[in-house]
């Protein structure tokens, strides 16, 4: 069995309205033993909100590289949120707030997902999906992120084993997921949908399916990134 | 990607907690409220579509207790709500109870749906045991987070009450003296509403504007 990934990041109306550009980012890194997934959403109201997010998903790659894959959430989550505010530099944490959702996996199926602020990791459960998040008590656009969160408890963290071929894991930013109904069935639908597609044919289908998403009023950036085994 | 995404615009709640007591019908308040809520709704139909859907509660305090006078409904799709009427005590307390409760429910109001608003308007004083209920609304998960707005109408509403109730520095209570001041802050609540229901972030408060009223849209009611 082999992995496979797709991700596509696309500019909201409401950003394009104002004149900003995507404060998404994604990243995927594949090596010989394992893989890393990160998706991360800079918070709209602050300044430096796109280099927020560009930077946490590069500080997520530096703490793969820097933790071995059995080290402790607590670890790895301090070495990420180092990694981050070091390359951050001179730009106030509190001035590029953004999520971050990780997830790093291992050839052999094991899978750690990591999850700070909104958005959605979705991954399989029993003969379904769940989600890493329960959406608890908040609002929409509520969130935290790096630069606000200074807690533990904060972040959702969970491992799991893949070794189904067809089962992945998706993770997107609020943009997508807050609008998002039939959890359990979507992600099946999307491996079915790009498994027959090329890196650029499915990024252009991508692309155009967040452009064209159909929730009225819809304004949020929208990222998805999904990796799945096959 | 149709079939998975949600069909409906995200929702802002506006709930108001309306006085119905008794002594709301001296001095034509009570019309004047019912003609500033019928107002109210008018511009939430026309301009609350956009990029959220502003959807509308009414909850009224007066006779014997609280009840829901409008569930909460997209504004656009209300018709018919009959006038509000005046009559008996100040049952505030069950308001907040009933209010508490329509918010902490994900059903009604679910995670994808921004911050509500909540808009308290009275004219006098509690008459049951409001305190335990209103530290039931502050200290709920998710009602405590709701943006809380109040008017005061004549010299008798408790305003320091009132003044408990507002959780936004910026937008003190409202005193209304007269029925202008009744419609100058429904409009001012109406644009901010609208305001954030057509901005790229829903969940910021905008600030509402008193406009002034102009003469001929007065009614000549004073109080």
């Amino acid at each position: 069995m082999a992995w496979f990934h797709h991700a596509a990041s696309v500019c909201g109306p409401g950003h394009i309205q104002d004149g900003l550009p995507n404060q998404d980012a994604v990243l995927i890194r594949r090596w010989r033993y394992s893989w890393l997934v990160a998706v991360s959403d800079g918070m709209g109201s602050r300044p430096r909100a796109k280099e927020g997010a560009y930077h946490a998903c590069r500080a997520a790659v530096e703490a793969v590289r820097q933790c071995s894959f059995g080290c402790s959430d607590k670890t790895l989550i301090e070495t990420l949120y180092r990694c981050w505010l070091q390359r951050l530099g001179t730009v106030l944490p509190n001035d590029a707030v953004a999520t971050v959702l990780i997830a790093w996996g291992h050839v052999d199926g094991r899978i750690r997902l990591l999850q700070l602020g909104d958005g959605a990791v979705l991954y399989p459960l029993g003969t379904g999906y769940a989600e890493l998040t329960s959406e608890g008590n908040r609002f929409s656009n509520e969130t935290t992120g790096l630069g606000i969160s200074r807690r533990y408890s904060d972040w959702q963290c969970h491992q799991l084993v893949i070794t189904e071929p067809g089962q992945g894991v998706a993770l997107m930013t609020d943009g997508i997921s807050d609008d998002l109904e039939q959890l359990e069935a979507f992600v099946p639908w999307l491996i079915t949908q790009l498994h027959h597609k090329g890196q650029r044919d499915s990024r252009r289908w991508l692309c155009r399916a967040l452009e064209a998403w159909p929730t009225p009023g819809h304004s949020d950036d929208k990222t998805l990134a999904l990796i799945y085994r096959m | 990607m149709k079939k998975f995404a949600a069909k409906t615009a995200r929702a802002i709640p506006v709930i108001l907690l309306a006085d119905t007591s008794g002594s709301m019908s001296v001095d034509g308040k009570i019309d004047a409220l019912n003609g500033a809520l019928r107002e109210m709704m008018k511009t939430f139909v026309n301009e609350g579509r956009l990029k959220a859907e502003i959807q509308l509660a009414v909850i009224t305090f007066g006779g014997d207790r609280a009840e829901v006078h409008l569930p909460l409904t997209a504004a656009h799709k209300i018709e018919n709500v009959s006038d509000l009427p005046a009559t008996g005590r100040t049952p505030m307390g069950g308001a907040f109870d009933l209010v508490t409760t329509l918010v902490e429910d994900r059903e009604q109001i679910p995670s994808r749906a921004y911050k509500p608003v909540l808009i308290l308007v009275s004219d006098g004083h509690p008459t049951d045991r409001w305190e335990e209920a209103f530290n039931r609304l502050c200290s709920s998960e998710r009602a405590s987070k709701a943006t809380r707005m109040a008017m005061a109408i004549g010299n008798d509403a408790d305003t320091s009450l009132l003044q408990d109730f507002i959780n936004d520095l910026e937008t003190p209570v409202f005193q209304a003296h007269e029925a202008r001041d009744i419609i100058r802050f429904f409009r001012a609540v109406s644009m901010s509403v609208t305001a954030r229901s057509q901005s790229t972030t829903p969940n910021q408060p905008v600030l509402p504007v008193y406009d002034d009223v102009p003469d001929n849209d007065v009614l000549d009611l004073d109080f």
